[in-house]
């Protein structure tokens, strides 16, 4: 929802919000560094506030990679509640697997 | 020049709905079938394309597993059980990054795979597991066995679940392969559940689903945090992806087994081309 939240944005105001190459320009070029967007938490928090498009797009597709997270955590409600005490173990320890994953993906360059 | 990069967006998005489908019916991510549409047809450069990829991977799983665990086809008892190696292996492939050269691997498992179709079409008119096959001793105690609607037969159909230990350990390897190579290795795990663990194919395939967001999203983060998740491929192929797998859910509900099986049969050979090919160092 905020992908298309973002994708509307684009659209209708015709611009990222940020510096950004035509897709053509881009495949020629071959590089990545020609297209400047936010993906970090501190400038894509900056863009949302400013309505930028790209910013908005990139937080619905961090809300997408956060889902499964989600998932797994509701998961854990779920066996908590039929008191399956060793799913609810199994579960934890995957969302504690996803959790450090997460955590460690910010210093693997 | 805004019109150009609206139609390429626009031609992405059709193409990340036709490998939501695709992917959601079959378990994997629609990885296999965006990376080399993206390479191939638009030279887009090989990062990226992974990073769409494990966007289409979660994409496909969170649109397609709603509905599964609605219509209780997927297993979700077992998905939580083999996650657990899955994401294991996928920290671990991170870290393992330098052990092998990743053509070697890719020679090896594009092997592998093929080989591994055999087993599957011999399998290939059966409709239900045949009434042999034992529960594991593990299943046994995690209560693993399950039932699921059967649209063909009209009925509810029971299962067991053989081969626990050799199905994880396929899914500890399907894991670091995820983290080595940054793909969703849905294939191996529904061979894992199919071959090794005897589960009917709707179930494994569902199960999977359920399965290969959570091992991408392992190694999602660090795609995004390097920038190799551009909006203007990765919103087009999210949203594509997304409907896709919904629809693809829809479908398999009403498909017949022997049919997932063929179309997943065809995927593995495409897979196992694919690897092949990269591993004698021609990227698609």
């Amino acid at each position: 929802m905020v992908i298309i939240i973002g994708v509307v944005d684009y659209l209708v105001t015709g611009s990222s919000g940020y510096f950004t190459v035509p897709l053509d320009v881009l495949f020629k070029s071959g590089g990545i560094n020609t297209n400047v967007f936010p993906h970090f938490l501190g400038t894509i928090s900056v863009g949302v506030i400013k309505f930028r498009a790209f910013a908005i797009i990139e937080l619905g597709i961090l809300l997408l990679i956060l889902s499964p997270i989600g998932r797994i955590f509701l998961q854990i409600l779920i066996y908590a509640k039929e008191r399956d005490r060793t799913f609810v173990a199994i579960a934890s320890v995957v969302f504690v697997i996803l959790l450090i994953s997460l955590y460690l993906s910010k210093f693997i360059a | 020049m805004l019109d150009l990069t609206l139609y390429y967006i626009l031609l992405i998005l059709v193409a990340a709905f036709f490998a939501g489908i695709i992917g959601s019916m079959a378990g994997l991510g629609g990885g296999v079938l965006i990376v080399p549409f993206l390479t191939l047809y638009f030279h887009v450069p090989i990062s990226l394309a992974i990073g769409a990829s494990i966007i289409s991977v979660i994409a496909t799983s969170s649109g397609s597993a709603s509905a599964y665990v609605k219509d209780k086809i997927s297993n979700i008892r077992v998905g939580t059980f083999l996650v657990l190696f899955t994401t294991t292996g996928a920290i671990l492939g991170a870290f393992l990054e330098h052990i092998a050269p990743t053509r070697i691997i890719y020679l090896v498992f594009g092997i592998v795979l093929l080989i591994s179709v055999m087993p599957l079409l011999k399998k290939f008119g059966e409709v239900n597991q045949p009434s042999s096959v034992k529960n594991d001793p593990i299943a046994e105690r995690l209560s693993l066995n399950s039932h699921y609607h059967n649209m063909e037969l009209g009925k509810e159909v029971t299962y067991n679940v053989a081969g626990v230990k050799s199905g994880s350990a396929m899914m500890l390897v399907a894991g670091i392969l995820s983290g080595l190579l940054g793909i969703g290795s849905g294939v191996f795990k529904v061979i894992a559940m199919d071959t090794f663990m005897k589960l009917p194919i709707k179930v494994s395939t569902t199960t999977s689903n359920f399965m290969i967001g959570m091992t991408a999203a392992a190694s999602a983060g660090i795609y995004f945090f390097n920038g190799y998740v551009n909006p203007y491929i990765a919103a087009p192929v999210a949203i594509g992806v997304l409907i896709g797998a919904v629809v693809g859910a829809r479908l398999l509900v009403k498909t017949k087994g022997s049919t997932v099986r063929l179309v997943f049969a065809i995927i593995i050979v495409v897979v196992a081309v694919e690897m092949l090919l990269n591993g004698v160092g021609i990227r698609l």
